[in-house]
């Protein structure tokens, strides 16, 4: 997916996507942004209805009160529009995972993420879960491990580098599980409490004594 | 079937025995092969000429190197599920992380092989499978972490340190993958479950 999206860079817009309309500096380029949201909002809300393998281009548009043609002007696919979304949720999901550094004040940070899954089931499913999960996974890694490099280690005994990739792939794996099972078969608090139990155990162990 | 025992076995042992032979023979080539060069620069010209087998013989068993790799997997894994459920008892610990690092230190180019390429996942997914069936065998009950989640833990931490070891330099002493085996995965699983109850 994301090797289509670098392979078509003329349909891969990074200006048009800015999700502060404000920054368009024309008429158009605010129009653009505008239909880049929409389009944004509309698989968001059709992917809480059903599974993104079902949801066709068209009825992306037509969601989203867009010409067809219109489409192709922001994306090649709907998997390129998947990918740009992709990456924007992860980037909120590693903020909230930010302050996770310290046994004592991560169980904030872990509730916060687990209710802002929860609040996009359908979303995350699709991404964590679809088959774009190796790509999620490697995009949230690249993206964690540029706020780890700003920050001060759990502990010593850990090496950094691994300690991210850990992290990471203990959330991703925890959140995968709870998104395959029924909804409502584990609250967003029950998934905190377990999640924090698994990290303050492992990666954020402080050094012993 | 079982009207027919006298046929069925004069046919199908002779040959059983010759494909088995050879699977193993081409099975044994290819990890010769790639402990000197990478996947990529093997041919299946190269494996048969190893194996002492003929051409046409490869393609009995596989379809392609990647198939025969794919085998080797699958055994590499169950090497490798074999010394991870001892890391669960509690009687000598330190020996037994040193022998699971030991299954991957000694056949590294071939870990590393298997690791970047197309055969990680479905080992993980494979390992993850049987660690959960183990696991539930253990601890039926509910220790407030769910057992599928728990070998969905184990296996991730495990693969992403191994994978993250065999990019290191060469000399990275096993005894420090031991401990971190040992902090990433064994000693939470304690902290969580408590030590394997058999």
């Amino acid at each position: 997916m994301s090797k289509q999206t670098s392979s078509t860079p003329i349909l891969c817009d990074t200006v048009a996507h800015s999700y502060d309309p404000a920054s368009g500096s024309s008429p158009k380029d605010a129009r653009a942004a505008r239909s880049a949201n929409a389009l944004r909002e509309a698989l968001l809300r059709l992917l809480e209805l059903k599974a993104f393998e079902q949801i066709t281009v068209r009825e992306i548009c037509q969601e989203a009160g867009i010409h067809y043609a219109t489409f192709f002007r922001h994306h090649a696919t709907k998997e390129a529009l998947l990918d740009h979304i992709a990456a924007h949720q992860i980037r909120h999901l590693v903020d909230l995972t930010l302050p996770i550094r310290t046994q004592a004040s991560d169980q904030e940070s872990i509730r916060a993420l687990c209710v802002y899954v929860e609040e996009h089931r359908a979303l995350w499913t699709a991404l964590l879960n679809g088959g774009a999960g190796a790509t999620m996974r490697e995009e949230w890694l690249r993206q964690a491990r540029i706020v780890a490099a700003d920050q001060r280690p759990a502990n010593s005994w850990l090496p950094l580098e691994l300690g991210t990739i850990c992290s990471v792939s203990l959330i991703a794996e925890t959140i995968s599980w709870w998104l395959e099972q029924e909804a409502g078969a584990f609250s967003s608090d029950e998934i905190a409490a377990i999640l924090h139990r698994l990290v303050a155990t492992s990666t954020l162990m402080p050094d012993a004594g | 079937m079982s009207t027919k025992p006298a046929t069925r076995k004069r046919i199908s042992r002779p040959h059983d025995l010759r494909v088995v032979k050879s699977r193993a023979a081409l099975g044994q080539a290819l990890l010769r092969l790639i402990e000197t060069r990478a996947l990529e620069q093997i041919t299946i010209k190269d494996i048969t000429t190893e194996a002492g087998v003929s051409y046409p013989v490869f393609f009995r068993q596989f379809s392609s190197k990647e198939e025969l790799l794919a085998d080797i997997a699958a055994e590499e894994v169950r090497n490798l599920l074999a010394h991870t459920y001892p890391l669960f008892d509690v009687a000598a610990p330190s020996d037994n992380l040193i022998a699971f690092c030991l299954v991957v230190e000694r056949r590294k180019a071939l870990w590393r092989t298997l690791l970047t390429t197309g055969a990680a996942s479905a080992m993980r997914n494979e390992f993850k499978r049987i660690a959960a069936e183990i696991g539930n065998d253990q601890h039926p009950g509910d220790p407030g972490v769910p057992v599928e989640l728990a070998s969905a833990f184990v296996t991730s931490s495990i693969f992403e340190i191994l994978t993250w070891w065999l990019n290191q330099p060469d000399d990275y002493p096993l005894e420090d993958v031991a401990s971190l085996v040992d902090g990433l995965v064994v000693a939470p699983v304690f902290r969580v479950y408590g030590p394997r109850s058999d």
